[in-house]
């Protein structure tokens, strides 16, 4: 037969087809007796999703074989269930074909249609479902269904090319799973791996999909180099538990929309995206989410309320940590974050986040609260080896009972920052414990310790600041104001200059106790720090072309006279003293005669 | 509130913890310049007094260069005889003393304290110098050696020594043991009181009716019912001064010999030493005859603390380490090579290259604490370490023929 007429022949029955299904389409809403038609409804299936080249339509007793929107045959599996392995037997090899050495693998060359009230189960015989992959779109294998049931227990499922063997990169279309509304999906035990559309397809073909109005579960399961590893879109009470994605092109998990989720236990790692990414539902509750290695964040929160993350585990993400974006009234509890450029942070407006007792370390930034959020409360917990610890950019900031240590800055405020309160916050071992940027108003430090800042304790430049007692031991500066403020109770040991006043600042201090190595007060020209009740001990107690004034009973020392030190030098200079002595007594003593061969005479 | 406890707190374990090494370093100060203090004003005795001298030295296995330029040196000095006690076994050392004009008194019985005996009942002088065998003298030695036996209650006369030549860090270290030794300790003990705790084996000048009296003793030595072998210039030291007699260093009189240039044999001498020193100044702070002389029983006591206190401050570096105080760190280091530093002083005006080795020689004095705490811990051990004999069943024996093996003189450091 020549082309032409094989193109021709094609084309008629393309057409033929086409008629065909417009007429069924046609008497379908015309007759209702013509839409109980299995053949009719097997068509409009067959058209509705994307015209497969093999589809395996189930139906409640019925299953169809559907070849280029022709039934090729109709198999009976009887009242109740189907199973993988059922089908693997009746379809024949076009399009399940059954491993001859080992009957519980199977691969899938069809598409797969559930339609309402239908069940299908792998995994009591079939152990390994391989979807066959690549060619063209209509040529690909999914399983999709609505209002029906898909379980699938103890199996791995694969993506595989033609022949069966591996997938080269960039090989499309794969392999998906997706459950419609009214349907569930249970996966239990089972390894997917290699699922999902890549490029511009819908994202819930993106792997395995709980659509709008689904429902089921993933428990003690593995999703494996898919595009996205599972996705809930729109879901209804799914139960996520112990459950790993990994090696995804994106996301490791999806969680958008859906309502009533149960999550424990989830584990992203190495994907291309975030590791678990969460938006669109109100109270929300995530416990135990671990991600590693994740090319975006561990955990991004897109806009929401009331999410609860607990116990949140993130390491080596190159994203960052955890990101929440415009979540209002969120908590993050008990979260641990290591070796990430920014381990917390916080933007977008009207967020309003609780970071409680994380436990934060190495990297840039250990919580940074963004300049656009409506206010934030960080409580407890430790902040160890950062360039900035936290980052107090926007305003009602309340930073309690935390600690930083190791980190450059212990704690930045800057940006639009206003009403932030530090309180018993112990920061140690950082180049600058607190900074305060001119731009900032309102800043209260209640009982923060700091402790060997190797330049300064407290930086600010902020108007109106307030430090009520806590203590600085160890500090090049221990406090240096650049902006008017006021200082109660607050001890300062351990300083080479304890209190520094830049031109014109005005201050005021009460019951301050200032112990300096070199400077107990320096107030530059026009600088003015009036004093009360305090006591300043240092070798040069008050310093400066500024005013220093004193009130009430303040006391100006030297410190402590150092004993040992004095003690140290009195018997170097004896030494070198009773040295002299000897010098000057032996002044003539002679070198010896000896023979020459002996050279150690002096 | 809250925050001033806890600063007090900070402070109050800074001052727990590093106050004791500060308050145990000035005592330990304040005892050196107790030292340091007469050993200043220490001055040899000048006048023109002379006695006849015999020269004994006993010989084993010596380099044959050395023991050659020695003989030559003692030669020099203008001495009546010169005795050398050989071993029967070395026949290179009796061919070079053939080649002199000396008196060989050949022994069959190893162990050096009877060669010490027979080298002194063959002389026929007032005065005795006892010489190890690769101890050189500078030409005044017996000269200056008799200048304080002017005093009849000089019982013993030592010389100031310095390393032969030195080479290498641990030849360096030595003569800085020994500088330290001679301008410090020696010299404040002629000051206060006359009373040397040792008069170096290297060469010691004893009156020769002295040595005579006390022969028997000296052979007859135990610790804890163990005969002892070495220590011997330390035992004799002891006995002159048991009996009232006086132990005076002359400074003016030097000598040099050779020390080992090799970590073991120099641990293994440190540790023969630190025995000797352990035995003999129990011994003595035990019997009444010290505390006569005041300022030696308050040397022995300090140089027997020091060995434990010494050993305070690389623990309490360990500890700041450990904390991660370097400030502490660099402020112990830079004391420890400042303070050594000071306190030998002597030595660096005379070689002043050697203040570079000043950390050095602070570890290696770290180490011979431990030695000398290993040395208590095994005192009535007696074995050379450095030579092939050994005290077994109560007689000094021999425990190779083969290996010729440098001779080292015995000072208790």
């Amino acid at each position: 037969m020549k082309p032409t007429t094989v193109s021709r022949i094609s084309t008629a029955v393309t057409v033929a087809v086409t008629v065909l299904t417009a007429l069924s389409a046609v008497s379908a809403a015309m007759s209702p007796a013509a839409a109980a038609d299995p053949a009719q409804s097997d068509l409009a299936a067959w058209q509705r999703n994307g015209k497969p080249d093999r589809l395996i339509v189930v139906r409640p007793g019925v299953v169809d074989l559907v070849h280029h929107g022709v039934i090729e045959a109709r198999r009976s599996p009887g009242a109740g269930d189907v199973r993988m392995s059922w089908l693997a037997a009746n379809a024949g090899p076009d399009w399940i074909t059954q491993d001859s050495d080992d009957p519980s693998a199977v691969q899938v060359r069809a598409a797969v249609l559930l339609t309402p009230g239908t069940t299908l189960r792998i995994g009591r015989v079939t152990k390994k479902v391989l979807f066959t992959a690549g060619g063209s779109a209509a040529s690909g294998t999914w399983i999709r269904g609505s209002r029906a049931t898909l379980d699938i227990r103890d199996t791995a499922l694969a993506a595989v090319g033609p022949g069966g063997g591996d997938l080269a990169d960039g090989t499309g279309p794969r392999p998906y799973l997706y459950m419609g509304a009214g349907g569930r999906l249970d996966i239990s035990d089972s390894t997917v791996s290699g699922f999902g559309l890549s490029g511009r397809a819908p994202s819930r073909f993106s792997g395995v999909t709980w659509g709008k109005g689904s429902t089921g579960s993933a428990v003690r399961s593995t999703f494996q180099g898919n595009r996205t590893g599972l996705r809930l879109a729109g879901s209804v009470g799914v139960r996520l538990n112990d459950v790993t994605a990994k090696d995804s092109a994106e996301d490791g998990f999806v969680l958008n929309r859906d309502t009533g989720t149960s999550v424990t236990g989830l584990t992203a790692r190495s994907n291309g995206r975030n590791g678990v990414t969460v938006g669109g539902t109100d109270g929300r509750t995530l416990s135990r989410v671990t991600t590693r290695d994740n090319k975006g964040f561990g955990v991004r929160a897109t806009p929401q309320n009331g999410l609860s993350l607990v116990r949140a585990d993130s390491g080596s993400d190159r994203g960052g940590g955890i990101r929440l974006l415009s979540c209002v009234n969120c908590t993050v509890s008990d979260a641990t974050v290591r070796h990430t450029k920014t381990a917390v942070s916080v933007t977008g407006p009207g967020s309003r986040v609780t970071v409680d007792k994380p436990r934060l370390s190495d990297g840039r930034t250990g919580i940074s609260l963004g300049e656009d959020i409506r206010s934030a409360t960080v409580t407890g917990g430790t902040v160890g080896d950062f360039t900035r610890g936290v980052s107090v950019s926007g305003p009602r900031v309340t930073v309690a009972g935390t600690r930083i240590d190791g980190s450059r800055t212990g704690i930045s405020v800057a940006g639009r920052a206003h009403d932030v309160a530090l309180r018993e916050v112990t920061i140690a071992g950082s180049r600058t414990a607190v900074t305060a940027a001119a731009t900032t108003t309102g800043v209260s430090l209640t009982s923060v310790q700091v402790r060997n800042a190797s330049g300064k304790g407290l930086a600010s430049a902020s108007t109106g600041l307030r430090i009520k007692g806590g203590s600085v031991s160890g500090a090049g500066t221990a406090v240096d104001l650049g902006a008017p403020a006021r200082l109660d109770g607050l001890t300062i040991t351990g300083a080479q200059r304890g209190i520094h006043l830049s031109r014109a600042v005005r201050a005021t201090g009460t019951e301050l106790d200032v112990l300096a190595e070199r400077k107990g007060i320096e107030a530059d020209r026009g600088a003015v720090i009036d004093i009360t009740d305090s006591r300043v001990r240092a070798p040069l107690a008050m310093a400066g072309d500024g005013e220093i004034v004193r009130h009430g009973h303040t006391e100006v020392t030297l410190p402590p006279f150092p004993w040992l030190g004095f003690a140290a030098i009195v018997a170097l200079l004896s030494a070198i003293g009773l040295q002299t002595v000897h010098q000057v007594r032996h002044r003539r003593t002679p070198r010896p005669k000896v023979a020459r061969h002996v050279r150690n005479t002096a | 509130m809250n925050g001033l406890l806890d600063n007090t707190l900070i402070n109050l374990r800074y001052y727990l913890i590093y106050l004791p090494l500060g308050v145990l370093g000035l005592v330990r100060w304040g005892c050196w310049l107790l030292r340091r203090a007469p050993a200043a004003l220490y001055k040899p005795v000048k006048n023109g007094f002379r006695l006849p001298m015999s020269v004994v030295v006993p010989v084993y296995q010596e380099d044959p260069e050395i023991f050659a330029h020695a003989i030559e040196s003692w030669l020099a000095n203008d001495v009546e005889e010169v005795i050398l006690v050989i071993d029967a076994t070395d026949h290179a050392c009796r061919d070079i003393a053939s080649r002199y004009p000396v008196t060989v008194v050949v022994t069959d019985v190893p162990g050096k304290r009877d060669a010490l005996v027979r080298g002194w009942e063959a002389a026929s002088t007032d005065l005795v110098a006892l010489v190890d065998s690769d101890t050189i003298w500078a030409d005044d030695v017996a000269a200056e050696t008799c200048k304080p036996f002017i005093d009849p209650r000089i019982g013993g006369v030592g010389t100031r020594q310095n390393v032969y030549n030195p080479k290498g860090f641990l030849q360096r270290v030595n003569d800085m043991f020994l500088d330290y030794r001679y301008f410090d300790e020696n010299a404040s003990q002629s000051v206060m009181g006359r009373a040397v705790s040792c008069l170096s084996g290297r060469t010691a000048v004893y009156r020769r009716e002295l040595l005579l009296e006390i022969s028997d003793d000296f052979m007859a030595e135990t610790f804890m019912g163990v005969p002892c072998m070495s220590g011997d210039d330390k035992r004799l030291t002891t006995l002159i001064l048991e009996r009232g007699h006086l132990a005076f260093m002359q400074r003016s009189a030097r000598v040099w010999s050779t020390f080992p240039g090799t970590l073991r044999i120099f641990l293994k001498q440190r540790l023969r030493w630190a025995r000797n020193t352990w035995r003999s100044d129990l011994r003595a702070l035990s019997r009444r005859w010290v505390w006569r002389h005041p300022f030696l029983a308050f040397t022995m006591i300090d140089k027997g603390v020091s060995s434990f206190t010494l050993l305070l401050a690389p623990a309490f570096m360990t500890l700041a380490v450990i904390r991660q105080d370097w400030f502490f760190v660099a402020c112990l280091a830079g004391w420890w090579w400042v303070s050594r530093s000071m306190k030998i002083l002597p030595h660096l005006v005379r070689r002043p290259s050697s203040f570079f080795l000043v950390p050095g020689f602070v570890l290696v004095s770290f180490a011979m604490a431990v030695v000398k705490l290993g040395a208590l811990a095994t005192i009535r051990k007696q074995r050379w370490l450095t030579r092939q004999v050994s005290v077994e069943n109560g007689v000094v024996v021999r425990t190779s023929q083969s290996a010729a093996q440098p001779a080292e003189s015995e000072a208790t450091a």
